[in-house]
């Protein structure tokens, strides 16, 4: 199963993976949580980044079970993101499918005049 | 008509890649012609050549008969290493580490619990755990999965899942020796905490069969099976726990490339060498996720016992033909050009088949071989099959694992509802219980290749032989 994300710049880039990575759980934006998850990811590369924050989500909802309200990206790059998570600690959380994994596959971040563009793979 | 070009035929199976670019060795494909369209369609040629770039591969980059597009590796692929100066990647492995299937062999026919059919279909649901994110019965503290991921099929059967005979008929006594419990990291074992005994999602099941052939009665009576018995296969693996040990993994390889100054194709098959830090670091951790896997499937095999001697009120002699995994890496000696060689074999969506006289199978069935477990898809049959010396010299002893996917999930879904497929079941006679009618139908049928075709690809290669056929009775949907 895939997802294609595109938007000008890294901040709503980061955020679109996210959101499509929530719709294909099924799940809709929470109400306003208790709970805030702080997380900063450095690495080599924007797919490394996108890896790495989309596999820090799926264990957010399918082992912790957080029903994601909203996500805030406190800063955006090629190389770093730093976001704040929140939402609400939802035990019983109905998924429409389990997402195994975020995987490398023909992963490439496009950066070109129309913004960032990435074609992500993931296994169910 | 038309056969891909980039295919050399050597005989009626067997279909070579030529060497080119930067493959180290060449290709060989394990199809009949027919199936050939589909591997080109998927892309099988163009992930085989891609796994011939490892460094230290031995002879081939192969593709079994279910062989489809994968993650880096086609699943369905084979790939031997040589330990001494090769690598390892937990792309040729896959995500479900130690994804397998187990056989139980029961004592009666299949007619004598037909009348009782549903109400045993609605105790298994009940009783063994499945569908996303399911939970199984166990909530086991940290250290203890520890254990579970040292001492595996064992850990389960010490704590009172199952009995000591199950133990006896299972692929390296319930447990890789190799496996470092303390490799899996702090969040695979947290995923991993309330997951044992219980089946997931996506292909995973639990079916009621009945044995409708017996190809071969001298291995069959061995194994245990008769036609007409009622039988029990449980396909799961490592759960959300074997997923994060990939995940780790990979990300750990991805520098270690870099490292090594390893040049990939693909990065989704990232390695490190064998005797590197980085390597045998996930060597461990595989072989505490593959534990993992085994434990799973005894807690489960425990389960279906109670959930029969509740609704039947005895004991059916329910036993475990074998249990065997089709996605790991194992280590072993083969024979290369004449010498004896310590040999990494990836095997993904491959599943071992080792002939008669081979030390590492039980002892009941070393006069006979291996049995081999080949699932097909919901509705159609499983079959069991026997490892042959033709593998053994072929396929480092490998064959295939199943159906092999041809239609994505979306796809199928296109095409039918889930409660229709479900009625659709229910008028040939199988009985399904699920609670994800949408995951139901992404496991149509039609979206699997035939299985009767791998299997008779698989026999006419020589790389295995039928034993015995099962259709299904019930399936317990993940």
């Amino acid at each position: 199963m895939g997802l294609e994300v595109a938007a000008p710049e890294w901040a709503p880039f980061y955020r679109s993976a996210a959101e499509g990575l929530l719709a294909l759980y099924g799940l809709r934006p929470g109400r306003r949580g208790t709970s805030k998850v702080s997380r900063w990811f450095k690495a080599e590369s924007p797919e490394d980044v996108l890896v790495a924050w989309l596999t820090e989500l799926i264990f957010l909802v399918g082992t912790k079970r957080l029903l994601i309200s909203r996500i805030e990206v406190l800063k955006a790059g090629p190389k770093e993101l730093r976001v704040r998570v929140h939402g609400q600690p939802a035990r019983g959380l109905p998924l429409d499918r389990e997402i195994k994994a975020v995987t490398y596959h023909g992963l490439k971040v496009a950066s070109g005049r129309s913004g960032l563009k990435a074609r992500i793979i993931l296994d169910v | 008509m038309t056969v891909s070009t980039r295919f050399r035929k050597l005989d009626d199976y067997r279909w070579e890649l030529p060497r080119a670019g930067a493959m180290r060795v060449p290709g060989l494909v394990y199809a009949t012609e027919r199936m050939l369209p589909k591997f080109e369609a998927e892309k099988v040629a163009e992930q085989v050549a891609n796994v011939a770039t490892l460094p230290g591969i031995v002879r081939y980059s192969m593709a079994m008969p279910d062989a489809h597009w994968g993650y880096g590796m086609p699943v369905g692929g084979v790939a031997a290493t040589r330990a001494e100066d090769g690598v390892i990647s937990p792309g040729a492995v896959g995500y479900d580490i130690s994804c397998g299937v187990r056989l139980l062999r029961t004592d009666l026919k299949a007619a004598e619990v037909k009348a009782v059919l549903p109400k045993l279909m609605d105790a298994l649901f009940r009783a063994v755990p499945s569908g996303v994110g399911s939970e199984g019965p166990l909530r086991l503290g940290k250290e203890e999965l520890r254990k579970v991921f040292l001492k595996g099929a064992r850990w389960a059967v010490e704590r009172g899942y199952g009995e000591r005979s199950d133990l006896e008929t299972v692929e390296d006594g319930g447990a890789l020796a190799e496996a470092d419990p303390q490799r899996p990291s702090p969040r695979a074992v947290e995923r991993g905490q309330n997951q044992l005994g219980t089946l997931g999602s996506g292909n995973h099941f639990l079916e009621l069969q009945e044995v409708s052939e017996i190809f071969e009665p001298g291995p069959a009576a061995v194994f245990g099976l008769f036609p007409g018995q009622l039988t029990v296969l449980i396909h799961t693996g490592s759960r959300g726990c074997g997923y994060q040990i990939c995940d780790d993994s990979l990300r750990s390889m991805q520098s270690a490339v870099r490292k090594y100054s390893i040049s990939l194709p693909d990065r989704q098959l990232c390695c490190a060498p064998f005797d590197s830090p980085e390597g045998q670091a996930y060597f461990g951790a595989m072989g505490a996720g593959a534990n993992f896997a085994r434990a799973n499937r005894q807690v489960i095999t425990h389960l279906a016992r109670q959930a029969f001697r509740q609704t039947l009120g005895r004991d059916l002699g329910l036993r475990v033909v074998y249990d065997v995994a089709h996605n790991l890496c194992q280590l072993e000696e083969h024979e290369v050009d004449g010498k004896k060689m310590r040999l990494c074999v990836h095997r993904k969506g491959a599943t071992r088949a080792f002939p008669a006289g081979r030390p590492e199978l039980p002892e009941a069935y070393r006069a006979v071989g291996q049995p081999v477990l080949v699932p097909g898809s919901m509705g159609t049959a499983s079959y069991v099959l026997i490892g042959t010396e033709t593998a053994m010299k072929e396929t480092w002893g490998t064959t295939a694992h199943g159906a092999g996917r041809m239609m994505s999930r979306h796809q199928a879904l296109k095409q039918i509802q889930g409660r229709e497929l479900m009625n659709q079941l229910k008028r040939q006679g199988i009985e399904v219980r699920t609670d994800s009618f949408r995951g139901l139908a992404e496991e149509a049928p039609f979206a699997y290749k035939d299985v009767d075709e791998v299997v008779a690809a698989c026999h006419g290669a020589g790389i295995s032989r039928q034993v015995a056929r099962m259709r299904p009775l019930g399936v317990v949907k993940g």
